[in-house]
């Protein structure tokens, strides 16, 4: 939601920043950098989402024929091995923002602080992990996964 | 091992953990990360990941396609595809499989402004479907049609498939929209000849409509003013080259979002669903995007795709041949994965070996000419069964309509398809006379 928010934002922007150049000649200052920040922020925010609604593609016509039950042990695993990647990455990316903060990087023209996004990125993947973890606790719990079919 | 037998291995591994039914993305990240932990150790990659989704997320030639995917999404809510629909209806549908018709040229008019397949299959199928079962046409008619339009989506510019290469190969996007255009204008012709001939072997599946009165019909183009104005807007700007396409796609976005409040359809809670909705679709592409640059990366320190472009090159064999076995493969392919997912995958590897070869044609133009071919065979993967997301998308909102017969129903829309690949393949021209045209 909050992505969605700041995409709208940025594209508000630049549509300021293109009419501004139409009539005026002049522009806002370093649009692109806003752009590209905050639809990076927006997309990094918009992963959990995509895992919460079990959105990521998959190949399955080798595995279509298995029993039902099969394939939810299966697509637990992946979301178990998800959740470990994702948390591993986090925990890289936790680093790389503890980076941009003590070297204070920033970008080229509007000096955005670089840890913003680093934080986005930590959110939308940390968050990604605890997601995969949850879908499978709940899954292991066996009314809850009743429920849900 | 040696740098090729662990790239060979990566390849390996992918598939089977793809048939293993991992997630596309997290089977490539896992290949790529164990292909560059095997070549360069595991601290490299550690650090490498410390910034690079962040690099990688973060740039102005992706941030259009959440604005384009955002915008498209927007055109749904605010009915746009409903007022197209209308207008085609109004002109073709007293023809015998009228509504079919008018499904495919609703489509390929919101393929205009939309750059997504399945945005557009399932927005066209809200409107279209309902209407086409109402007036008795048959389950694989309305399916397999509505399943076909939605590839209009991407094939007809803006497309998040050129984008992507666009950005692989380091074209000019706005180049590759314009190569689009006619093969897309085709692939509506075609379409629309698979319905005429479909219908004709079996009347009974696509009855005749009623005829409106010429009054009615130019009443009726009305409905299209908004959609029309929304495609100038954004494309006259970007193809005059007055605004760049990540504006363009901003300024659509943000047209296409007002157009939808003003016309009362889209509230707070429309916003909430249509943000969630990009959001989705958003999530899974740069998941794609992560996973296949991974991959990638350690591909690229086997130095597998230079070797091989090298060797293509060398080799003498016919060109015509290896484009040949190129789009075999891509068809095959197609058969089990995901468009975006080929395109991220086999883009950085085939694009080198491609441009070794010579077709007769300046390196520009070939990339160009390629880019369509790749965008039309990985989009026909997208209705070839038995993986094909717009099948699975359309299967899902026609659910009393057997899957035998979807498949039966998209049948003649594929052998166009392969018609027109043909024709593609034979005349380039096709793709790069218009660019030629404006861009000299």
């Amino acid at each position: 939601m909050l992505g969605a928010v700041i995409l709208s934002a940025a594209a508000l922007i630049v549509v300021w920043s293109v009419l501004l150049r139409a009539f005026t000649g002049g522009q806002v200052q370093g649009d692109f950098e806003i752009v590209s920040v905050a639809s990076g922020i927006a997309i990094l925010l918009f992963l959990p989402h995509c895992q919460a609604r079990r959105g990521h593609v998959t190949v399955d016509v080798f595995t279509g024929w298995l029993p039902p039950a099969v394939l939810r042990r299966i697509e637990l695993l992946w979301s178990c091995a998800l959740a470990v990647a994702a948390a591993l990455l986090a925990w890289r990316l936790c680093a790389g923002l503890a980076e941009a903060w003590s070297r204070n990087d920033v970008s080229m023209i509007l000096h955005i602080p670089l840890t913003l996004v680093f934080a986005a990125a930590v959110i939308g993947v940390a968050g990604t992990s605890i997601l995969a973890l949850l879908q499978v606790l709940a899954a292991g719990s066996p009314d809850k996964s009743a429920r849900e079919r | 091992m040696s740098p090729a037998g662990i790239g060979g291995a990566m390849i390996a591994c992918l598939a089977v953990l793809m048939v293993l039914r991992m997630p596309i993305f997290l089977a490539m990240a896992a290949a790529g990360a164990a292909g560059y932990v095997l070549q360069v150790g595991a601290a490299p990659l550690l650090a490498y990941l410390k910034g690079s989704i962040v690099s990688l997320f973060v740039s102005y030639d992706y941030s259009i396609v959440p604005l384009f995917l955002m915008m498209g999404h927007f055109a749904g809510r605010a009915g746009i595809s409903a007022d197209l629909f209308a207008t085609a209806n109004a002109w073709v549908g007293h023809r015998r499989g009228g509504l079919a018709m008018s499904t495919i040229l609703g489509c390929g008019a919101f393929g205009a402004i939309c750059g997504s397949s399945i945005a557009t299959a399932t927005t066209m199928a809200a409107v279209a479907l309902p209407e086409m079962r109402r007036h008795g046409y048959s389950g694989a008619l309305a399916s397999g049609t509505l399943a076909a339009g939605g590839t209009l989506g991407i094939l007809i510019p803006p497309s998040i498939v050129l984008i992507i290469y666009a950005i692989l190969t380091e074209q000019n996007v706005v180049k590759l929209f314009v190569a689009a255009v006619v093969p897309g204008l085709l692939a509506i012709v075609g379409y629309l000849a698979a319905i005429s001939v479909y219908v004709r072997l079996f009347p009974a599946e696509g009855p005749v409509g009623s005829r409106l009165p010429l009054a009615a019909r130019l009443r009726s183009l009305q409905r299209v003013a908004p959609a029309l104005a929304i495609f100038l807007a954004v494309f006259v700007g970007i193809y005059s080259g007055f605004f760049t396409p990540t504006e363009g796609a901003a300024l659509g976005a943000v047209v296409t979002g007002a157009y939808a409040v003003l016309s009362g359809r889209l509230g707070l809670r429309g916003f909430v669903e249509t943000s969630l909705e990009t959001a989705m679709a958003t999530g899974f592409i740069f998941a794609i995007v992560f996973g296949a640059d991974l991959f990638n990366v350690a591909l690229a320190l086997t130095r597998m795709p230079q070797q091989m472009a090298e060797w293509i090159g060398g080799a003498g064999i016919a060109p015509y041949a290896v484009l040949l076995v190129l789009i075999a493969g891509y068809m095959l392919l197609g058969c089990v994965m995901d468009s975006l997912s080929m395109i991220l995958l086999t883009v950085p590897i085939l694009f080198p070996a491609f441009m070794a070869l010579d077709f007769g044609l300046a390196p520009e133009a070939q990339a160009l000419w390629f880019g369509i071919l790749t965008l039309i065979v990985v989009e026909l993967g997208m209705i070839t069964p038995p993986v094909g997301i717009n099948l699975f998308v359309i299967a899902a909102l026609a659910r009393d309509v057997p899957t035998r017969d979807l498949y039966r129903g998209v049948s003649p829309f594929i052998a166009a398809e392969i018609l027109r690949v043909g024709l593609i393949v034979a005349f380039p021209a096709l793709s790069i006379w218009l660019v030629q045209r404006i861009y000299g």
